[in-house]
């Protein structure tokens, strides 16, 4: 949004903030501020939408059936929806694209702000292009520190970037609380990238952001333990809406006793490393991509998209191409 | 030799690969540190880029679009253009390791192998992964390639591990000379012993050397009561029948019930490493495929367990 001045490409008119020029960006603290006012204002505009739609479901849909199980509700006589439960927090707002943000931004500090290799403008150019004709660009841009390798110089801005949503959210209230954000991106990635151009991580245009607060999909070259540590360093508790971290692995690793503890180590020591969620896909790629080409034939393959589970064969093939295309750990 | 000495002698190693999360190299969850050089040349190994110890070229050629951006800049004169305008690397020639090409390479058709590491540096990677070592009771493995060509680093990074309290292992193939050995054996909390043949006639044709010097470095760790696991990499065809089954059987009858004697591993033939050859400009020599069945390695197992040995097999 910085980068365009305010104006998302799939909408016509200008939705956002205009930031100012580019050249005046001369720091990448003075960069990580104008991209913090878009968020502001993305959050300011989202707060009041949320609040709208609470009003919407006490005046227009109501759930009397789940106020039954919900206490306090039936002692007030009031919908959950219209107050009546004893306890609230939120609602909020998920977001998606963590890693494919962490990237961006960290790509962005390397390469225009600690190199000096390129300026803004340049990168601007390429990603307006798409990378076309910009190669040496986008192989600079994929070389750059990424999320999910357990390295401190792009783990810590997905840590502030957390903090600082959670942060400013919760300044705005809900109609009952405060509001917050989560970061489990349920399928949401995936449409959402088709709306967003390339992206300085070196993701072209239109394709799937990274899911929930998991690396994006192959920029983790170290394994699940250092996917982990970085994921690990993002404050569990900013994330009040939840977190999720996806995990795929090939069916094989459960084959045998190594594989299998290995799998219980990850748990433990994710827990103990103050992690909330992490979800499993057991399958291999070939699997997925024969369900594909042939669903009547696998019509109970259920996958973990993030945040819930699914039957594969009925997800749109977008998504489905977006699972395919996640880190395996073998 | 007290500690001052070891610590300054070898300072640097050449390693090829640091890699975390190893459930198949010795207890718990394990980061590996792969040496590159081996004295070895297994026709099977799966790790074609750790057998030399020098720097060297890994090229996709499928991914390579001949922009000749790499010939114009390597100081080594590895990369060429011939006369039908196609990129080839000269892998005989020496790589010095500056990784020019690799940078210019938009296609990601080209990767260097090998870095010169220090103890610490390798010791920050090592201490990454600590809270996994802790819950699993893993640690750090050194393997390769093979370890013992640069046995005074091995020494100083096993020494170092322990004075972390990090549990140590060492996968060896054992064509060593007993000093080596027994310099890192005092930090070496399990050695995983190759055994690839039995028969020394045999052993040469597969591996390029004789095994009698390989099986007394066995015995003498054996005998001294340091922790062994014997591992023997299986091939159908090669070394799986009944006859060589038995006689290694025989070889380790009298250790089977030292307490240091940690049982056997069967290592199925797997063909994960073979695209790296033709990366490395290398042939890989098994021809026919020697993959064995479930069946037939429930068959080998139920062999050695006849004896009463301590056995698992080790499916990837």
């Amino acid at each position: 949004m910085v980068f365009k001045r305010g104006v998302l490409k799939a909408y016509p008119g200008k939705q956002w903030l205009d930031t100012g020029e580019l050249k005046a960006l001369t720091t990448y603290k003075q960069f990580d501020t104008a991209v913090k006012r878009q968020l502001n204002y993305l959050l300011e505009m989202n707060a009041r939408g949320t609040v709208l739609t609470q009003k919407i479901f006490r005046d227009v849909t109501p759930t009397p059936y789940m106020s039954l199980f919900v206490d306090g509700c039936m002692q007030t006589g009031k919908d959950v929806t219209a107050g009546g439960a004893v306890l609230y927090e939120g609602p909020g707002t998920i977001f998606a694209g963590l890693g494919t943000y962490v990237d961006s931004m960290a790509a962005i500090k390397k390469l225009v702000y600690d190199d000096k290799k390129y300026t803004l403008a340049d990168i601007k150019k390429a990603l307006d292009a798409n990378w076309e004709g910009y190669k040496q660009i986008r192989h600079d841009c994929l070389d750059t520190p990424k999320y999910g390798n357990d390295d401190n110089y792009v783990d810590l801005i997905a840590r502030d970037i957390v903090d600082y949503t959670e942060h400013t959210i919760n300044q705005h209230k809900s109609l009952y609380a405060r509001q917050i954000h989560g970061t489990l991106s349920q399928s949401f990635n995936t449409p959402l990238g088709r709306m967003i151009g390339a992206t300085p991580n070196g993701r072209f245009s239109g394709l799937p952001l990274s899911d929930a607060i998991s690396p994006s999909q192959g920029a983790d070259t170290k394994g699940a333990t250092a996917s982990i540590k970085s994921e690990s360093k993002i404050n569990v508790e900013s994330m009040s809406l939840g977190m999720a971290h996806n995990f795929k692995i090939s069916s094989n690793f459960l084959n045998n006793p190594e594989g299998r503890e290995g799998l219980i180590t990850l748990l433990r020591t994710a827990s103990i490393l103050g992690n909330a969620e992490m979800q499993f896909n057991c399958v291999d790629n070939k699997t997925l991509k024969q369900a594909q080409q042939h669903p009547e034939e696998y019509r109970d393959l259920i996958v973990r998209v993030a945040g819930y589970c699914a039957f594969f064969v009925e997800l749109c093939k977008e998504v489905q191409d977006e699972i395919i295309s996640r880190t395996v750990i073998q | 030799m007290s500690n001052e000495n070891v610590a300054t002698i070898e300072r640097k190693a050449m390693i090829f690969n640091v890699q975390k999360y190893n459930v198949y190299d010795g207890p718990g969850v394990r980061t590996l540190v792969f040496f590159k050089g081996c004295p070895l040349r297994c026709k099977w190994c799966a790790n074609p880029e750790g057998l030399e110890g020098k720097y060297q070229v890994m090229f996709k050629r499928d991914s390579c679009i001949d922009c000749g951006a790499c010939v114009s800049v390597c100081p080594a004169l590895i990369h060429t253009i011939s006369k039908e305008l196609k990129h080839e690397v000269m892998h005989s020639l020496d790589c010095i390791g500056c990784r020019k090409c690799k940078a210019k390479c938009t296609e990601s058709a080209l990767s260097i192998v090998g870095n010169v590491k220090t103890v610490p540096k390798i010791m920050k990677i090592i201490e990454e992964d600590r809270e996994f070592y802790n819950v699993s009771g893993g640690g750090v493995t050194l393997g390769g390639g093979e370890v013992l060509m640069q046995t005074e680093f091995a020494a100083n990074l096993l020494m170092a591990c322990k004075q972390e309290g990090i549990n140590t292992a060492i996968e060896t193939c054992g064509y060593t000379n007993l000093e080596s050995i027994l310099k890192v054996a005092g930090f070496t909390d399990l050695f995983l012993f190759d055994i690839k043949h039995i028969d020394p006639k045999r052993h040469y044709k597969l591996t390029g050397v004789r095994n009698e010097q390989i099986l007394e470095k066995l015995k003498e760790l054996l005998r001294r009561r340091y922790n062994v696991k014997v591992r023997m990499p299986l091939l159908k065809g090669i070394n799986d029948n009944q006859d060589e089954i038995e006689r290694v059987i025989a070889f380790l009858m009298p250790f089977r019930d030292y307490k240091n004697f940690k049982g056997i591993d069967l290592l199925p033939y797997h063909k994960l490493g073979v695209n790296k050859y033709t990366q490395l400009g290398k042939e890989y020599l098994i021809k026919e495929d020697p993959s064995l069945s479930s069946e037939e390695l429930n068959m080998i197992e139920g062999w050695v367990e006849k004896y009463e040995f301590q056995v698992a097999v080790i499916k990837h």
